[in-house]
């Protein structure tokens, strides 16, 4: 059957497994099967490395076996309809319905669609309610599960924080109860006893007249509030030695390697920065090790070192020189992504130039060194201008800068600002006597639309109507001046369905219901993404996006989230989003303390302090 | 340095991999090796590597050659054969390592064997004098072009067909073969598999 539709299909390779790498074990002699599900494409899918530490510390279990699944395209999926194929694992072609777990990993807010229509494709009811019985426990984890209301209807079990240990515990557990027969309730209130597990079946919520959050009540002795597990030490957690190598073509497919968890910088606006401290750094001699068996048994031409700010690395110097010491040989690139503005050193440029030259991307962020000071990415103007210096001496004639537009406390004079620091950077290229000969510059300007996310001191803030941000748009292209600079932007109508989702409650999954229903999928592309749609979802609900996105929020209105404890305190958000309306900065944790709340793990970065 | 030329099988879930995907997959395998592998100077090191005659998706192989530049003069190809073996799926089973003998370009022929729903009375389409099909130019055009000349032989058995068509610049794909035949007999022929069997130059020497 299968074998009649995959020549139908395009790049039919992403759907019949067998690539090296994959893990394949005798169902027979397994106790807990769980599927691994990515809600996008697979090319897109494959380039997760959660997924890949997770297959790895999964199968290591003698007694469970970890598959992969991901989306099917649309030609696949329509095939699989008509022939009667359910969705099925890569490993084994086995239908997702015959999985004991299934486990969705949620990176962002705009995939959410595709796991409704994953597991009705894999022919396991969508509803939580509608699955009885211990097969089929359906859960969740990634950096969307710091708000995992919108989907509380679909999900029997959420794993807030990082899943190398936690997940194995659960599948420990799970093993235990399906060898007793147990119940699905009975296992589910056994699961909540697990720290870091949230299971919302056991959580009443109830609503304010005007439509806020009353309260979360626990019930069955569930946990007032769930506490993320962190794994603390770096360099002792497992780490896979082999990854699955796809055949065809996937995005950033190379060796990946992280550098440390969690961020010093508190920029104001960054969700990650916060969901993953304390701030834990894996040793320069572990990531060395780790790196070179990974091109070893994969056979992958490229490393990347992974990190939300790879410059703040401590040991990053050591490092690239132990690390060149073998790359070069072995004409092994080595990209460095997530590199700060301000410390942008010659002699870093020459360590990550030596190779290959990668193009250059820098986040700027506010085009005035007022709203960079409000939003606290603690970089000046001088900083961002010797950087592009030191690029372009360096040899490189393109270099890109991430903005956001639709900031807290933003006008439009951060709005030229944006522009006056384009033309800047241009006039420095031409300026230089030892600029590349013969070639120009391109500053290219990626403007994103700001979207408040839980966990963050802008979790209190309105994100900007469509109409001003297009107003926006508008302001910005007229205060470009030179051909040099290209504009680039996110449609506004994603932005605000992404602001809706990330600070949704529960009744929010009726929406995200409808909207599939109406046959919402692949929502991150472009090509698909049917806003009407959502529209329509949102008036059968009778819910308002307005009111999760646009709506300023009371610090002491209860947030949907407020019951998950990521370490960092609401009171710490509250005061750094009031030093934000005075434009005031906060240092970073390596210069001082803010007392944000994350020593309460007694780990890393905040043990070394304290 | 030299080439070595590795002879190759691809075959079951492989058959879905394309041609450009194994130039990738066929980098990754020479570096897993450990075979001192000769790279491009410059701004991209890669290594060489040529395949001798491209596949098409859905198709198997029992004869498929691959050279692969070796930086050593001296590299030994049962050591190569080894190393190779030991990274390659079973999908992929490398066959022998030689020595490159004939140019790639010399391919001019290869042998197909076609398991199908075979049409009653099947010699009838090939005893036609001529077969116009309309085939795609290099240039994304169409022309009709008389594909009997590039049947250079064909032997039919029960649910089965061996073909030795055209190959290389002049090149001739069994599907096109294939949906000939559909127009002549005036029905849909159900094709199982397709497995490319053998590769020869002008004079029908097997290529090496």
């Amino acid at each position: 059957m299968l074998e009649d539709i995959l020549l139908k299909v395009q790049k039919p390779g992403r759907y019949v497994g067998g690539e090296q790498g994959s893990v394949v074990k005798n169902p027979d002699e397994v106790d807990v099967r769980f599927a691994f599900c990515f809600p996008d494409s697979y090319e897109i899918g494959m380039s997760h490395i959660g997924m890949k530490i997770l297959y790895s510390t999964i199968n290591s279990l003698e007694w469970a076996w970890c598959e992969r699944v991901f989306a099917p395209w649309e030609d696949m999926e329509a095939q699989m309809r008509e022939n009667n194929v359910k969705l099925y694992a890569l490993e084994s072609h086995t239908p997702l319905c015959d999985f004991d777990i299934i486990g969705f990993t949620l990176q962002y807010e705009l995939s959410y669609t595709n796991i409704l229509n994953m597991l009705e494709l894999g022919g396991v009811p969508v509803l939580a309610k509608d699955r009885k019985g211990l097969k089929n426990i359906v859960c969740a984890g990634g950096p969307c599960t710091y708000n995992p209301e919108p989907l509380c209807d679909f999900v029997d079990i959420f794993f807030i924080g990082e899943g190398e240990e936690l997940d194995n515990e659960l599948l420990e557990l799970y093993r235990e109860h399906k060898k007793r027969g147990s119940d699905k309730e009975t296992f589910l209130r056994a699961a909540a006893k697990i720290e870091g597990v949230y299971v919302p079946s056991l959580y009443d919520v109830t609503y304010n007249d005007d439509g806020t959050v009353a309260a979360y009540t626990p019930k069955d002795n569930a946990p007032a509030t769930i506490r993320k597990r962190i794994v603390s030490n770096l360099d002792k957690a497992p780490y896979p030695e082999q990854f699955v190598v796809p055949y065809v073509e996937a995005v950033f497919d190379r060796v990946s390697v992280e550098l440390f968890r969690g961020c010093i910088r508190g920029c104001r606006f960054c969700q990650a920065g916060y969901i993953y401290r304390p701030v834990r750094e894996k040793s320069a001699a572990v990531v060395d090790r780790q790196a070179k068996a990974l091109c070893a048994s994969t056979g992958y031409d490229e490393i990347s070192l992974l990190s939300l700010s790879s410059s703040d690395y401590t040991e990053l110097n050591d490092l690239l020189g132990s690390m060149l010491s073998w790359t070069e040989d072995k004409r092994i690139n080595l990209a460095l992504p997530s590199l700060r503005i301000d410390n942008f050193s010659d002699e870093l440029l020459e360590k990550i130039a030596s190779v290959r030259k990668s193009g250059l991307t820098f986040a700027a962020e506010a085009g005035t060194q007022r709203l960079r000071d409000a939003i606290n990415k603690n970089i000046t103007e001088e900083e961002i201008l010797s950087s592009c210096k030191t690029a372009f001496e360096g040899g490189y004639t393109a270099v890109k800068l991430y903005f956001m537009m639709g900031l807290p406390t933003e006008t439009m004079e951060d709005i030229e600002g944006i522009a006056n620091l384009g033309q800047k950077i241009v006039d420095l290229y031409y300026s230089l006597p030892n600029k590349p000969k013969g070639k120009g510059v391109t500053v290219s300007i990626s403007c994103a639309t700001f979207v408040p996310k839980p966990f963050t001191p802008f979790e209190f803030e309105p994100q900007d109507t469509a109409d001003t941000i297009l107003k926006k748009q508008q302001h910005l292209i007229d205060s470009v001046k030179t051909r040099k600079i290209q504009l680039s932007w996110h449609d506004p109508a994603t932005s605000l369905l992404e602001a809706v989702l990330a600070r949704g409650d529960r009744r929010v999954g009726k929406v995200i219901y409808e909207a599939w229903k109406r046959g919402c999928k692949f929502d991150s592309w472009g090509e698909y993404f049917r806003f009407d749609r959502w529209e329509e979802a949102f008036k059968a609900c009778r819910l308002d996006p307005a009111f999760y996105a646009n709506r300023r929020r009371e610090y002491d209105e209860v947030n949907p989230w407020d019951h998950i404890d990521i370490g960092v305190t609401k009171s710490f958000f509250v005061r750094e989003d009031k030093l934000a309306h005075q434009s005031t900065t906060t240092p970073n944790c390596r210069q001082k303390c803010a007392g944000c709340g994350a020593t309460v793990f007694g780990e890393g970065l905040c043990c070394e302090k304290h | 340095m030299k080439n070595i030329r590795v002879f190759y099988q691809k075959t079951g879930r492989l058959k879905y991999i394309s041609h450009l995907d194994m130039n990738r997959v066929f980098t990754r395998i020479s570096r897993r090796s450990g075979m001192p592998i000769w790279y491009t100077e410059g701004f991209n090191p890669h290594p060489r590597i040529n395949f001798a005659l491209p596949l098409s998706l859905g198709f198997e192989s029992t004869y498929e050659a691959v050279d692969i530049r070796i930086d050593d003069d001296n590299y030994s190809n049962d050591e190569a054969f080894g190393r190779l073996k030991s990274v390659m799926p079973d999908e992929l089973k490398v066959v022998k390592v030689t020595d490159p003998v004939m140019k790639t370009g010399e391919i001019a022929f290869a042998r197909f064997e076609i398991s199908l729903d075979l049409p009653e009375n099947a010699e009838s389409f090939f005893e036609q004098g001529e077969i116009f099909m309309e085939k795609k130019t290099k240039k994304g055009g169409i022309k009709t072009v008389d594909i009997r000349p590039m049947i250079s032989s064909y032997k039919i058995g029960e649910g089965r067909l061996e073909l030795v068509l055209s190959a290389g610049t002049d090149n001739l794909n069994p599907s096109l073969v294939i949906d000939a035949m559909r127009r002549h007999f005036d029905r849909e022929i159900k094709v199982d598999s397709v497995i490319r069997t053998m590769l020869y130059n002008k004079e029908m020497e097997k290529f090496i």
